[in-house]
């Protein structure tokens, strides 16, 4: 433990105000908005109504069969003495401790030793399968007609899971014309990585927005479908808009996921 | 989907007392359901705060999937309870704080939530940024009492007062924690390159 006094912090750090946390909560908040797809209130209802019904039901068998059960060890023990009858008790589930405090991407550098998306040791962890994930674009970086971005994968479910290999990629339209995706594989052997709770892997994609004419391409893609490996079901996330988001000849190359 | 089923499915529980238990057994759920007026109050309501709720959820258990179903569950009890509810001034902050202590306690149980979402499992991700991810990294880095209050009052709208009583303190303590939070998160938040804390040798 270091007993050496730290440098005292100014109260209000110059760069960052009450105002600002205000913006960043609010801008937050509005995110959140924005991308909040749920359930249709119907369905919502129906689920809830049906849940009621299925609790009441629940509630009368679960005497009946307490009944039943108590009859059945009765009998078990009376004739066969060395059998047991195992009651069948529903356990709450579990809720692990999330920690993702070590998922920030920006200092994913400072400290290597915690950096939580860790290479190696799946053994513990299971494969991410799409719903584990949380897949976002990082804003693009341009060089000459290059563009480049990183595709982010959290990992929102609650327990470790990893990712080996490439993602599944298909660019689509909003309607037509309809377009063909090519994805050039390159980059070094995949590596397995395992994601944490909260845990962030990243995936480089690079792609020509010009043509041979100097313009950007047509069709404009509106979405892309991203398929984790090892997995049938793909999550739809908004492309990037024009001209950062042309895709000349649908022609996208993408390197190995990695952590961070 | 079998695979979600496996590694998340929750049994039914046979129905207990929870943290947000009042009220539970008040009101027959399906009493509001056939009328067309109750549907679309609730549809309204879900719909323009379904984001709020979950926003807030997310904030305080940093793990997203988790939220989703908080904020469904929150909704679906509501609606179980949407004649009794819907009377209130403010039916959503009933369900903020139905929400709130399902992602506070220990205890909690989605018992409806944790069926639905793999019936209704959103295909498109939320485009959150790096930025939010950050926020709620260091909101959960922050002690816990100081996290809710930021969370409840910057994201969750909740007066002073409603944070006191859904925290179970006294209204003082909860402006101490609001302004010794605010304090600590724009520390963590002015300083991008701070390593981590309370494990450095």
């Amino acid at each position: 433990v270091n007993h050496a006094p730290q440098p005292r912090r100014p109260p209000h750090p110059p760069n960052f105000d009450d105002d600002q946390l205000t913006t960043l909560f609010n801008g937050y908040r509005r995110a959140i908005n924005a991308a909040a797809l749920r359930p249709s209130a119907a369905a919502l209802r129906g689920h809830a109504n049906r849940h009621t019904r299925i609790r009441r039901i629940h509630r009368v068998t679960a005497v009946a069969a307490a009944a039943l059960a108590l009859a059945a060890t009765i009998t078990a023990l009376t004739i066969h003495p060395h059998t047991t009858t195992t009651i069948p008790l529903a356990s709450p589930s579990a809720s692990p401790q999330i920690d993702i405090s070590h998922s920030r991407p920006t200092t994913a550098s400072s400290d290597p030793s915690k950096s939580q998306p860790s290479q190696g040791s799946p053994a513990q962890s299971r494969t991410c399968i799409t719903a584990d994930l949380m897949i976002t674009l990082q804003n693009p970086t341009s060089s000459g007609p290059q563009e480049q971005t990183t595709l982010t994968l959290v990992n929102v479910s609650s327990g470790p899971c990893h990712l080996s290999g490439y993602p599944g990629l298909r660019l689509s339209t909003a309607g037509q014309p309809a377009m063909t995706t090519t994805v050039r594989r390159h980059g070094g052997p995949p590596q397995t990585v395992t994601l944490q709770p909260g845990g962030i892997a990243s995936v480089l994609l690079t792609w020509n927005k010009y043509g041979q004419s100097g313009a950007t391409c047509t069709p404009a893609p509106a979405n892309l479908d991203v398929t984790p490996p090892g997995q049938t079901t793909a999550q739809t996330i908004p492309w990037l808009p024009t001209p950062a988001g042309s895709v000349c000849q649908g022609a996208i190359s993408e390197d190995p996921i990695q952590t961070g | 989907v079998g695979i979600d089923m496996a590694a998340h499915g929750t049994p039914l529980t046979s129905p207990q007392p929870g943290p947000t238990s009042a009220g539970r057994s008040a009101t027959s759920p399906v009493a509001g359901a056939g009328d067309r007026a109750a549907d679309s109050e609730f549809a309204d309501l879900y719909d323009a705060r379904y984001g709020d709720v979950l926003a807030m959820a997310y904030a305080l258990t940093a793990d997203f999937a988790e939220a989703q179903d908080i904020a469904q569950e929150a909704f679906c009890r509501a609606w179980q309870r949407w004649p009794s509810i819907h009377e209130r001034d403010e039916p959503i902050a009933w369900v903020k704080r139905v929400a709130a202590n399902l992602a506070i306690s220990r205890g909690r149980r989605l018992q409806i939530a944790r069926r639905l979402r793999f019936h209704h499992r959103p295909a498109v991700a939320p485009p959150i940024s790096v930025d939010h991810v950050t926020l709620v990294a260091e909101l959960r880095r922050l002690p816990a009492n100081m996290t809710r209050a930021l969370v409840l009052h910057y994201i969750a709208d909740l007066s002073v007062e409603e944070i006191a009583d859904t925290l179970g303190t006294q209204v003082g303590t909860v402006k101490s924690w609001l302004h010794r939070g605010r304090h600590a998160l724009a520390q963590r938040l002015a300083e991008p390159a701070t390593p981590q804390e309370g494990g450095a040798p």
